[in-house]
């Protein structure tokens, strides 16, 4: 399956930087001059299938983007976006994260209505998240567990009773 | 990094004192967190964009992005990651969207940076959309150029090649010790202090 990130990616197109996991791009259609896409060279549909240190690094390297792009464009600041799922507006099926050099007056404006909510209503979502966010960091301390120190004796095993029913048959 | 933090001890720590997001995060301000570690402290924005909108806040103060250590940014990000999957699985969030602004001119209004994680639904009248445009394939290619250079000074790499094929053919003999002399002292170079100083400077408003 094509991706367009990834195609980018292969042909290096607009391309600043790259390391193993990560590739810095010239957005190819750009929404003011200097916008930039940082993308993890590991296809990744969504931000969830992004793994945590890669993740990391994609929002450092941004920062790094931020300061080149102060330095050289005359940005007076930067807007770092994702999109994460349709309903959030992302475009292509590669998650990527943008940074936007802006200046005053520049037409942009990703400015939001604010809602208002009941202290109840705050209240409730508080527990819902604090409950999902208990695992945060988890999984990336879980990893250097060693798993496979069971899987040699049953190979074993199974290599034994093989040879014995090969002994078997051979007896007739 | 440490640099701006320790040089005008008394102007860094004046805002400190003054800053919400740092009582916020000491919790000598109410605030109904989701997620706190030794690094960051995530709370609900009291005025979302939608239910559940999470502001990640570092605990330590800083003004703007570059000021802020890559350990920290990166901690950051993964946790960003966390708060994005925790909103589409507890809330039934369709999607989330990463906001981060950097500098008055990009929409930042608090003097303490922080990451956006905003839970979305199909319709909810919020957009970061980005409005393509086509640049002509030179505008591109100087882009490229210019912003290349540039980051790789940023992540402290040498800056190399392009520039130095040309003159290799001329200069091969006298060159190379020039050059040596010039890549060794790039890394050291301060990251663009006086720049990163005039953006704080015009956050704050010439306050601080």
């Amino acid at each position: 399956m094509s991706c367009f990130v990834c195609d980018l990616v292969k042909e290096k197109k607009g391309l600043l930087f790259e390391d193993e996991q990560i590739a810095v791009l010239l957005a190819p259609k750009p929404t003011v001059p200097g916008h930039v896409l940082l993308a993890p060279k590991q296809h990744a549909a969504i931000l969830e299938q992004i793994p945590d240190v890669v993740m990391g690094k994609l929002l450092d390297k941004a920062n790094k983007v931020s300061i080149a792009v102060f330095e050289t464009l005359g940005a007076e600041g930067t807007n770092i976006i994702a999109h994460n799922g349709v309903a959030a507006g992302q475009a292509v099926n590669h998650a990527v994260l943008n940074v936007l050099p802006r200046r005053e007056n520049d037409g942009l404006n990703f400015a939001w209505q604010t809602k208002q909510l009941s202290e109840e209503e705050m209240s409730t979502i508080e527990l819902q998240l604090k409950d999902e966010t208990k695992n945060i960091g988890a999984v990336e301390k879980e990893k250097p567990k060693p798993k496979e120190l069971p899987k040699p004796k049953e190979i074993k095993e199974e290599e034994e009773i093989n040879y014995l029913l090969k002994q078997l048959k051979r007896i007739p | 990094m440490e640099e701006q933090h320790v040089s005008p001890e008394e102007l860094a720590q004046q805002p400190q004192q003054q800053c919400i997001f740092c009582h916020i995060a000491t919790g000598r301000v109410a605030s109904k967190k989701v997620y706190e570690d030794d690094k960051v402290v995530c709370v609900l924005d009291i005025n979302p964009g939608n239910p559940g909108h999470v502001l990640i806040v570092p605990k330590e103060h800083y003004v703007i992005m570059p000021q802020i250590p890559e350990d920290v940014l990166q901690h950051i990000g993964m946790v960003a990651k966390g708060i994005s999957h925790a909103q589409l699985r507890a809330l039934k969030a369709q999607g989330t969207n990463f906001f981060i602004a950097n500098g008055v001119a990009a929409g930042q209004r608090a003097q303490h940076f922080m990451m956006h994680v905003i839970p979305r639904m199909e319709g909810d009248q919020i957009s970061f959309g980005l409005p393509e445009r086509t640049m002509s394939p030179a505008d591109m290619k100087k882009a490229q150029q210019v912003l290349k250079k540039a980051l790789s000074k940023a992540l402290g790499l040498t800056v190399e090649e392009e520039p130095a094929r040309e003159e290799e053919s001329q200069v091969l003999k006298e060159e190379p010790e020039k050059k040596k002399t010039e890549k060794k002292a790039a890394p050291q170079k301060p990251r663009a202090g006086a720049n990163l100083d005039d953006i704080a400077r015009l956050l704050t408003g010439g306050r601080a």
